[in-house]
Order: C-alpha cells, then structure tokens, then sequence
C-alpha cells in the first residue's frame, strides 16, 4: 500500500476553477433530495393539499354543491403561507451548522474558497427545496383546475401566486442558511431562523392592524403578511396588476439576496 | 512592513520580506471566544523537504494549530504563511497544495469510495480525466478496491482512515498535514502507515501530529512539542534526543543481596547519579543532567566489580524521544511564574 500510494502521488495536474462551487450545489442537492426530513415534508405535504383538494372536489360532484376553484386553491396557498416558512426553517437551517467541525472539515480543508462553499450550499438548498414546493404547487393547481373547472380560476395567476409564495419563502431559507453559518448547532440555527421569521412576521402583522398607514408604504405592502394573506385568493383569481406582484416578487428577492450576502460575510471570516 | 489578516482585522506589523520556508508562523495564537487559550504565541519554521512530528499532551493545541495552519480557523493574533503565502479562510489556492487527514474522520452518509474521492477530486478542481484514473488507483493502493461501491456508512475506523488517506492524496499535495493518522489502527495498518509516510517524505513535506512518540521517533525528521498551547520545543529529533542528558538505565544484577544493596549505597553517594533505586535485583538508575554518561556508568560498574556483583542485562529505560519529550513537558510545568519572563525574553 505504501509505496503504491507513495507513487501515485507524483503526477502532474491542472485546475478548474468553477468545479468546487459545482460539486457541492451538486451534492448539497442530492443530499437535500435524498434527506428524510425533506422527503417527509413532501410526502405530507403532498398527502394534505392533494387530499384537501379531492376532498372538495368530492363535494363538488358527488354531493353537487359547487366548489370554486379559485377559494379552494386560495386556500391551500393560505396554508402554504402559514406553514411554508416553518417547514422551510426546519429544511434550511442545518445546511451549514450541521456540517461544522466534522463533515465541514472534509470540504473546506480543500481547494475550495468559503465564497463557492457558502453559494453552493444556499444554491443547492434554495433549488431543492423551491423545485419541491413549485413542483407540488403545480401539481395541486393542474388538480383543482382539472377537477372543478370553475371559470374564477385564472391559471396565469395561480403560477404568480405560486411565484410569490415561492419568492417569500426563498427569504426565509436564505435567513435560515444565514443562521446555520452563525449557530454552532442546528437546533440553535433552526431556534434563532423561527423566531426571527416570525418576530418580523408578528411585528408586521401587528404593524398593519394597527397602522392603515404602514400598509401603503412600498415596502410593507409587498412583504406584508397580511397583505399576501388576503392577496392569494385576489391572485388566483387573475385580479391582480402585474407590476405589482413583480415588485413583490423583487422585495423577497432582495431581502433573500440581502440574508445571503450577510451569510456569505461573516461565513468567509469564522471559524469553522 | 505588510499587512497582516488576523481574526481582529488587517494589521500593519513587521514581517521579514524573504519567505524560503513552506510553512511558518510567527507569534500564532488562538482564543476561542475569549474563554480558552488554545494556542500561545506559536513561532515555528518548516523546511521543505521536512517531516515534522507534532507532539503534545491532550488539549496542548496540536488540531487548533493544524486547522489554522489550513485557514479553517482564524488566528487571533499572529500569522501563518503557507508556500510564502498569507493563510486565510478563501485561500483556496493554498489549499489545493496541501493534504488532510483529520483525526476523527467524518463521510457523507451513503456515498460510495468512488463517489466521495470523485467529490474530493472536484473539490480540487481536477478535470474528469485527471480524477477517476487517480482515485481508481489511490482505492487500489489503499486496498479498498473490492468495497469501493459499498456504502461508506458501513466502514469500519481502519477502512475510513484509509479512505481518508486516499482522499488526502488525490491532488498530488506537496505538503500533507495529518493529525493523528495512526490513531486506532491495527499493528499491520499502522506498519503500512508509517511505511507510506518514510516514501512519500523523499518527494513531499508533513506534518504529522501524533500521541505515539515511537512513531514520530521512527518517521519525523523535527519535532515540534506544545504544553497547553505554548511551543516549548521545535528543531531536530537529535537535538531533542541530546537534551535528555540525565538518561535512566536499568540494571538486572547477580549476587549477593547484602552486596547488592551495598552497591545501592554506593551508587547513591556518586555525584553524577540523580536518583538509584533497587527492585529486588534490578537496579534502576537515573542520572544528573550535566557530566558525561559514560564516567558516571564507569564508576557504577567499578562499584559493582568492586562488590563482585555480575551484570545480567543493561537497559536504557524507556526510549529516548520519550523521555525527552516527557522531561520537557515537566520542566515546562515546573517552571511555574518563571515562564512569564522567559516570555518577555522571547518578544
């Protein structure tokens, strides 16, 4: 063994600068997939809003009492609002923390820089787990669709209203990334990520019962809770102006942009 | 005058300009979250070429010194410089010319030798064509050819230190840093171990840290010795080994008791003999550390043939590199507040 590995170690190489970051999007993304936690969440996931949508379908023709497409998928995405980010905080914020001082070791003690580490772990975590909600979010919106055929629903809005939720809850993964470069254990990242999710949640909840004023300002209207609560059935239902919904879409992009480049600062001078 | 990373920020400290080591630090320390001090004012010189051994009792800073001299820790103060380079957290460059083994060595769950090695290769950013053949043959060298589609979770310690090992040798390192790899391998692992480090040592510089002085007696070319975070020896084995000038030997006698133990009282009265005492017939020795060893063994056996007591066996106690590097850790520990103006001496 000695001398075998002795020689081998001898030749020439050359170095692909982009690899490092590739490898690990590419295996933060199989991991990701291959996780229990993440194929629970899916199964489950898929099982509720599939089932509530049969179930009302069911309704709908067996009993005859006619079901509106648009309330109905309003309504999943309504739930999708409420638990999304806490799913998502579970599913994001032991990318990194988890890794620290043991599997970590192996990655970085590499040639790899902690910038590719870090945006190939958050893009790695981000694509698996938005791929996963569009792709069950489709699915349930192809169902209601197909299966009430009620003419409020409007198929363009729908895939907004998908494109929205998808957007806030890339905010919240890319806070939970952040966490996880801060903890030092995943359960302390997951603690740190909910409460803070949900303290600016609660604060703008509060915010907007309290003040009609803060709900007109740009920023508190597109990232407001309760603004996009009571936005998903107006969507759905094609209500809605596009610039509008982009510019929400923009503000959750931004705050998510904003979370990563905290990440990526402070992950690129700690300890490991 | 250059700018200096540390964990504090850049700082303009003086840094000699010519740079002919492949590793050096100057005044590294590290505290973690000003709680524990794991490393103290470490100024250390490696050569290429060298093998060096780093030793330490448990907790000395041996892992916190290897982690910073990879950039997966900060230094608090001080710094490292790698191939006359700054070592930093994004100093990927660096890195892609070393190897590491970690101690306790942790795999992705479920994957595979081959897919972990192709992961590690790209990590490298090694070309599809420089990898697999690479990591086909480090697997056969390592002899994990027959289970390198198993799943790694399954591997017992020796197979994961070998997988380890390959992983740590898939670029073609020109310096490799392994901390503790003998540790928990079979006697025949182990052999194989320290043979492949004496072979890649003719082309390639270490580090190798470890509990087990007879290896670093048998592979290392210098020594590095840490006490609670402190460098208190760095140069050549020799020079460690020539320290140990108060050597204890061991001696198994033959005669008569009475006589025996009146050798004892002689060998007690010599200036030279620190310590002597006596074990049935075997008479331990331990001698002072100035004057030559062999006066002070001619008078013992002189006290002996005066005695007409026989010699059965002779025996240096202990080895070597092991004794010196026991009696510096408890010079170092004996010193006490003494240690602080060696200190000042040294700034």
């Amino acid at each position: 063994m000695a001398s075998q590995a002795a020689s081998i170690a001898t030749s020439q190489r050359r170095f692909h600068w982009w690899l490092p970051y590739v490898a690990v999007l590419g295996m933060e993304w199989r991991q990701t997939w291959r996780g229990w936690l993440f194929r629970l969440a899916m199964v489950l996931i898929a099982a509720l809003a599939i089932g509530y949508v049969l179930h009302r379908a069911a309704i709908h023709h067996q009993a005859g009492i006619v079901q509106s497409a648009a309330a109905v998928l309003a309504e999943v995405l309504q739930a999708g609002l409420v638990l999304g980010p806490t799913l998502m905080v579970l599913l994001s914020a032991g990318v990194i923390a988890s890794e620290r001082g043991t599997l970590a070791d192996s990655v970085l003690s590499r040639g790899i820089s902690r910038y590719a580490y870090y945006l190939g772990k958050w893009h790695g975590r981000l694509a698996a787990l938005l791929v996963g909600f569009l792709l069950l979010g489709c699915i349930v919106v192809l169902l209601t669709w197909s299966l009430l055929r009620s003419a409020d629903l409007s198929l363009t809005g729908a895939m907004l209203a998908l494109a929205l939720e998808a957007s806030v809850l890339a905010a919240v993964i890319s806070m939970g990334v952040l966490f996880s470069t801060i903890s030092l254990s995943t359960a302390m990242a997951m603690l740190l990520t909910w409460v803070v999710v949900h303290g600016i949640a609660a604060l703008l909840w509060i915010t907007g019962l309290t003040s009609t004023a803060a709900l007109r300002s740009p920023i508190l209207t597109h990232v407001h809770p309760q603004g996009l609560w009571l936005w998903m059935p107006m969507l759905v239902r094609g209500e809605y102006e596009l610039g509008v919904v982009l510019r929400a879409i923009g503000w959750a992009w931004l705050v998510a942009f904003g979370a990563a480049l905290l990440g990526l600062v402070h992950f690129s001078r700690c300890d490991v | 005058m250059a700018f200096v990373p540390t964990q504090a920020g850049r700082r303009r400290i003086p840094v000699p300009e010519e740079v002919t080591a492949l590793v050096e630090t100057q005044h590294l320390t590290k505290i973690y979250q000003n709680r524990r001090i794991a490393l103290n004012d470490v100024t250390l010189r490696l050569e290429p070429g060298a093998v060096l051994g780093l030793v330490g009792p448990n907790g000395a800073g041996k892992t916190t010194l290897l982690r910073l001299l990879l950039g997966l820790h900060r230094p608090t103060a001080g710094w490292v410089k790698v191939f006359g380079q700054y070592m930093t957290p994004n100093a990927a460059a660096l890195r892609r010319r070393m190897g590491y083994i970690p101690s306790h060595p942790q795999f992705p769950r479920g994957l595979t030798p081959i897919a972990y090695l192709d992961y590690m290769g790209r990590l490298f950013g090694l070309s599809r064509q420089e990898r697999k053949p690479r990591l086909a043959a480090l697997l056969r060298a390592v002899d994990l050819l027959e289970v390198s589609g198993e799943p790694i979770a399954g591997f017992s310690h020796g197979m994961m230190v070998r997988l380890a090992l390959a992983a740590s040798l898939i670029n073609d390192p020109e310096l490799l840093i392994w901390d503790e790899p003998t540790h928990g391998l079979d006697p025949e692992a182990r052999r194989s171990m320290l043979e492949l480090i004496k072979n890649l040592s003719q082309a390639k510089t270490l580090i190798v840290s470890s509990h087990n002085l007879s290896d670093v007696d048998e592979v290392c070319t210098q020594v590095a010795v840490l006490s609670d975070g402190h460098l208190i020896y760095s140069g050549s084995l020799q020079d460690l080994r020539g320290k140990m000038r108060g050597r204890q030997f061991e001696l198994e006698l033959e005669g008569d008791q009475k006589a025996i133990a009146k050798v004892l009282q002689t060998v007690r009265g010599l200036n030279e003999v620190r310590q002597a005492q006596l074990r049935q017939k075997r008479l331990e020795i331990v001698l002072n550390d100035n004057g030559l060893t062999s006066t002070a063994l001619a008078s013992i056996f002189m006290a002996l043939s005066d005695n007409k007591v026989d010699v059965l066996t002779v025996r240096s106690a202990g080895q070597p590199t092991e004794q010196a590097f026991l009696q510096l850790v408890e010079q170092e520990e004996s010193r006490g507040f003494a240690r602080a103006w060696s200190y000042r001496e040294a700034a």
